[in-house]
């Protein structure tokens, strides 16, 4: 019996071409789309679970109480942190890793020297928290001792080929060699930190300053936690607030300092700390993209039950029929939904194929290696498979139950069955929500691009053109910056050029204490303020063309300003509450990189700068003060005049080749950076505009379907009115008009659900745009027009035809 | 085998009732060839449909084969069709899509034939009814006495004790028409019960009874000579 539903469902879907189809095309199409996206949100949920310890695998991380009162989190925490909370908690922790990376530092052996990214370094247990694989070397005691390095097979084969690291020794930064004592694989993708070598702790043990090693404001490591099995972290958690008190800043500090916990498989989708060692992706897009992915499902399965339903009058007699010569409801329902099943499975195969050829693009731009492994990756492939029934069932199932329920004296009476008042409804219904669901889908689109447009093109409040930026790299290269800036500035491409402590565009962390005559008390009732601290030369605000409120810029004829001038930016007044901010005195402090460490700093406010985002527009502007140092200094800012650039570039290379000949010349420009910052929410929105673009081509597909149906069966009446006198164009209006009304209808439905998405997750950008009515409006002409279009071809093809052709056809 | 006391079918549409059939008791014989007559809209086909299984009374009760089926479920009444009963319609309700050999071979599937057998049974009752060549045609591709012989084939290809005909030659020239009543009497004589609606005398006269219909009661001969019908 089963071969002969497979007989029939073939022939049928032979014989109903149009209908086969548009509703295998739809159904491969939202298929395709759905493996990716399901490819896309395993990789994303698979991030840090390949840790053999990943369900007792946390990070911790630190929440500094700012001056609005909120608790900010970052995660760099004090070196000290990781051997105290292992003392303290002895027994309640298993592992405690502190890693401190990754850096970019110059590795060389032999002549062989290149910059390398995604070094840190990491205490001896790193191997034993982690699942990182070694190739080579002993996990238990690779990094146990001082200067010992563990590398990944890239940089072994960079350095030393075929021949055995193990052993070897390599040069880092010109000073310190370090013996090679592993090799790691690759760490893999799915990782929220990417480390291509680990140099031991112990060597930082040696090389970092004293109050680096003691100090509770400084260090710059993540610190992990292995809990022993069984342990509940939330139990432990709630215990770091006494730790606080009693081992860290003092009494009282658990109110402006937390340490906290979170999962290290959390950290990829969860987690947007400060300092976040990577960018990360964000569960919302996860959440957002499944529900893309379920919408087309539901537009393809919605376009099977749409033209099952509108052929029934087709198979009413059928139905009837079978039923005649004692067919079971049940068996009819069977056949039905063989044919579906046939159908999705068709559209399956057909599905993975248009996968397999859309994954190279998909990974372009979602920036993934994603591969769908047939033999490795059974379980994804039998999900495929399982969810290829399951729309067939889906899909199926109402069509099934509909024309099953025919009474065969009603439809064998000679007339063409009736297709059924209710089933007309409910077609309307279902043509309704999908375009409630594509117009959802297109205001979404233009909200989202609105956004990042406005994201991109707000200014940052001073300009970023044509800036060059690179990092000195070390001392030597500072003490010579006032002589290399004179020679750079001898070229007439280079307008301007400065150096900060900070890069712009990455985030600030020097905060600093500062005492203000006026300011008022804050929040808790003192006089001193924590402020964010950037330090240049005299040319800072002039290369940015940052503008002055109040007061002035640096300025180098005036001894004084380098020794005693604060800078301070609108929002840093506004928080010291200052009316009369010039002449103020300040008392704080700076860092001297000859002796490496804090130095008081006393001085008078000599100008107020309007507020700019130093940091990306993630954040908002934070209170920032700024003054000079001659040795604070780690980045250079180059400002070219615009033409030459490829040439001018040349020479400031050449130029600090002449002045630190064996460094390596790194630069960005600023621009470039900046779009960078962007990139990974320009990707989101690439991604799902396709998408919603193929929702909307899939929910197109089943209106042109359904109107060639209507058409068809409209014939006879289009006939009649062309006999009465009725115009093609009439006609045709008359056969357009039911689908705009429909949309209209749609749009309705569909405007309060886009707002009400947008809106929340708009919610979560700092600086935002207002959904404008535009969208709305602009999504539904694009709703109609595309209805319209589809519509109407077949409209104008039956109002075209013969109408003595077409009656005599009934 | 048929027994129908008092029955009784109403149509329910939104104003009217119609009583398509008003209290008809009525006996049929195993092996009995009744031909059913009466103007438009009498209730034949609702008779038929009855018998059938397909419809059912509103009222009376309705025996076959000694079993009160008024309250048999679909299933049961899917059974009773698929053992007992086959059916020709005036518009033979052949499936277009499918060709000859398939819609013969239709109320097979349902039964737990083999493949072979069924194949068996289809070509038996092709080669029978003469159109064993057209096996492989669609119904469109034959003329209408052709696609007839489709229908009858497919309505006794799992030997059915009765068969129902719905104004057999109804839309057949008269040629065809006699052909198609060859086949039912002969049908007759190898033991199937017959039970026929027709608006032609010549053709109820095959029948070894006729029965009168009006407003959906039978009525006697003589009646029938008052109401000068026949
Ligand atoms: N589904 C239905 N709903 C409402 N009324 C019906 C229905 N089917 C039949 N009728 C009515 O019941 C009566 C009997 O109909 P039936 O089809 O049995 O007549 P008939 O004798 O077969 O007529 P014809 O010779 O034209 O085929 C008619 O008046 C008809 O209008
Ligand atoms: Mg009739």
């Amino acid at each position: 019996m089963f071969k002969n539903y497979l007989k029939v469902a073939f022939t049928n879907l032979w014989n109903h071409k149009v209908f086969s189809f548009i509703n295998i095309l739809g159904l491969t199409v939202g298929m395709a789309a759905c493996f990716l996206i399901l490819l896309f949100v395993q990789d994303e949920l698979s991030y840090d679970q390949y840790h053999e310890k990943a369900d007792r695998l946390y990070r911790v991380f630190v929440e500094y109480k700012n001056q609005e009162g909120e608790f900010v989190g970052g995660v760099i925490t004090p070196y000290i942190l990781g051997p105290t909370l292992a003392s303290v908690f002895e027994g309640e922790v298993e592992r405690v890793i502190r890693i401190d990376g990754p850096f970019s530092y110059q590795i060389e052996k032999g002549d062989k020297k290149f910059p390398q990214e995604g070094l840190a370094l990491a205490d001896a247990d790193v191997f034993d928290a982690f699942s990182f694989k070694l190739i080579a070397g002993d996990p238990k005691t690779a990094l146990v001792e001082p200067f010992t390095m563990v590398i990944d097979k890239t940089i072994a084969e960079k350095f030393f080929g075929k021949e055995d690291p193990i052993g070897e020794s390599l040069l880092i930064e010109e000073e310190f060699e370090v013996k090679i004592t592993g090799i790691i694989d690759e760490i893999p993708e799915n990782s929220h930190a990417h480390f291509h070598g680990f140099v031991s702790m112990a060597s930082g043990e040696q090389i970092y300053s004293e109050r680096v090693k003691t100090q509770w404001g400084e260090g710059s490591q993540s610190t992990y936690l292995v809990l022993p099995k069984g342990a509940n972290a939330e139990k432990f958690e709630a215990k770091l607030p006494d730790f606080v008190e009693n081992h860290t800043f003092g009494e009282g500090a658990s109110a402006f300092v937390r340490y906290r916990l979170q999962k290290v498989t959390d950290i990829h989708l969860h987690s947007h700390l400060r300092g976040e060692l990577e960018a990360n992706g964000d569960i919302d897009y996860i959440y957002i993209f499944s529900g893309v992915a379920l919408v087309i499902m539901l537009i393809a399965c919605i376009n099977y039950m749409n033209l099952s339903t509108a052929r029934s009058s087709e198979r009413a007699k059928e139905v009837g029929l079978r039923k005649v010569v004692g067919a079971y409801r049940s068996q009819i329902i069977t056949q039905f939904l063989s044919e579906s099943i046939l159908l999705t499975l068709i559209a399956f195969i057909l599905a993975i194929l248009c996968a397999e050829i859309a994954l190279p693009v998909f990974n372009e731009i979602a920036q993934k290696e994603l591969e769908i492994n047939y033999l490795e990756n059974f379980f994804v492939v039998t999900v495929f498979l399982g969810i290829a029934i399951v729309i067939g069932i889906v899909a199926g199932s109402y069509p099934a139950f509909f024309l099953s329920s025919f009474q065969p004296v009603k439809v064998l009476k000679g007339s063409k069955g009736s297709s059924g008042g209710k089933s007309v409804v409910l077609r309307k219904v279902l043509v309704i929500l999908q375009f409630a669901i594509s117009i959802t889908l297109i205001i979404s689109t233009i909200v989202i691009s609105e956004q990042l447009n406005y994201l991109r093109n707000k200014k940052l409040g001073i300009n970023t053109d044509h800036i060059v930026i690179s990092n000195f790299q070390d001392t030597t290269l500072v003490n010579k910056f006032p002589v290399l800036k004179r020679e750079l500035l001898k070229n007439p491409d280079i307008k301007s050029i400065t150096a900060t402590n900070k890069r712009m565009t990455r985030n600030l962390s020097s905060n600093l204490g500062y005492k203000i005559e006026g300011a008022e008390p804050n929040p808790q009732g003192q006089d001193n303020y924590t402020i964010t601290t950037v330090t240049s030369d005299h040319d800072f605000f002039k290369t940015y063309e940052a503008e002055f409120v109040m007061g002035r810029d640096f300025d180098e004829t005036i001894p004084s300003d380098a020794r005693e001038g604060f800078i301070f930016n609108e929002s840093a007044i506004k928080l010291l509450g200052l009316e009369d901010p010039i002449g103020k005195e300040v008392e704080s402090a700076t860092f001297d990189m000859e002796i490496m460490d804090f130095v008081p700093k006393k001085g008078k406010i000599i100008g107020v700068v309007k507020d700019f985002h130093f940091e990306s527009l993630d954040y908002t502007i934070s209170p920032v003060g700024f003054h000079i140092s001659d040795n604070w200094l780690n980045w250079m800012s180059i400002k070219l005049a615009g033409n030459n650039i490829p040439e001018t570039v040349q020479y400031i290379e050449s130029t600090i080749k002449s002045f630190a000949p064996t460094r390596p010349f790194n630069y960005t420009f600023l621009d470039e950076d900046i779009n960078q910052l962007y990139q990974g929410q320009e990707r989101v929105m690439i991604i799902f505009r396709y998408f919603a673009g193929l929702a909307i081509i899939i929910a197109c597909l089943g209106i042109f379907g359904l109107s060639s149906f209507t058409a068809e069966r409209k014939t006879k009446e289009i006939g009649i009115r062309k006999v009465l006198g009725a115009s093609t164009s009439g006609v045709t209006i008359l056969l357009t008009r039911e689908f705009i009304k429909l949309v209209v209808v749609a749009a309705v439905i569909g405007w309060p659900i886009a707002y009400y998405f947008m809106d929340s997750w708009l919610t979560d950008f700092n600086y935002r745009i207002d959904i404008g009515f535009g969208a709305f409006i602009l999504a539904t002409f694009v709703a109609i027009f595309i209805a319209v279009f589809t519509v109407s071809s077949q409209a104008i093809k039956a109002a075209l035809t013969n109408p003595v052709k077409a009656l005599r056809y009934e | 085998m048929i027994d129908l006391k008092e029955v009784v079918k109403i149509y329910q549409t939104d104003e009217v009732e119609t009583f398509a059939l008003n209290k008809l008791s009525l006996k049929i014989d195993q092996g009995e060839f009744t031909s059913i007559m009466g103007p438009s809209g009498c209730g034949k086909s609702t008779l038929l449909n009855i018998i059938g299984l397909i419809d059912m009374p509103t009222e009376g009760t309705y025996q076959f084969d000694g079993k009160i089926v008024n309250q048999f479920g679909e299933k049961q009444k899917a059974d009773v069709r698929k053992e007992n009963i086959g059916f020709v319609f005036q518009n033979f309700n052949l499936l277009d899509e499918l060709p000859v050999y398939d819609n013969v071979e239709l109320p097979l599937i349902y039964t737990s034939l083999s493949a072979k057998e069924r194949k068996e049974k289809v070509l038996n009752v092709l080669s029978k009814l003469d159109i064993i060549h057209r096996k492989k045609h669609l119904p469109k591709q034959l003329s209408g006495g052709q696609q007839q012989r489709v229908a009858i084939a497919r309505a006794i290809v799992n030997h059915p004790k009765i068969l129902l005909a719905d104004e057999p030659t109804g839309n057949l020239d008269s040629e065809n028409g006699k052909e198609v009543m060859k086949i039912l009497t002969d049908l007759n004589e190898e033991g199937t019960t017959i039970v026929m609606v027709t608006h032609s005398a010549r053709d109820a006269n095959y029948g070894s009874k006729i029965i009168h219909l009006f407003d959906g009661k039978m009525i006697t001969e003589n009646i029938l000579k008052n109401l000068n019908y026949v």
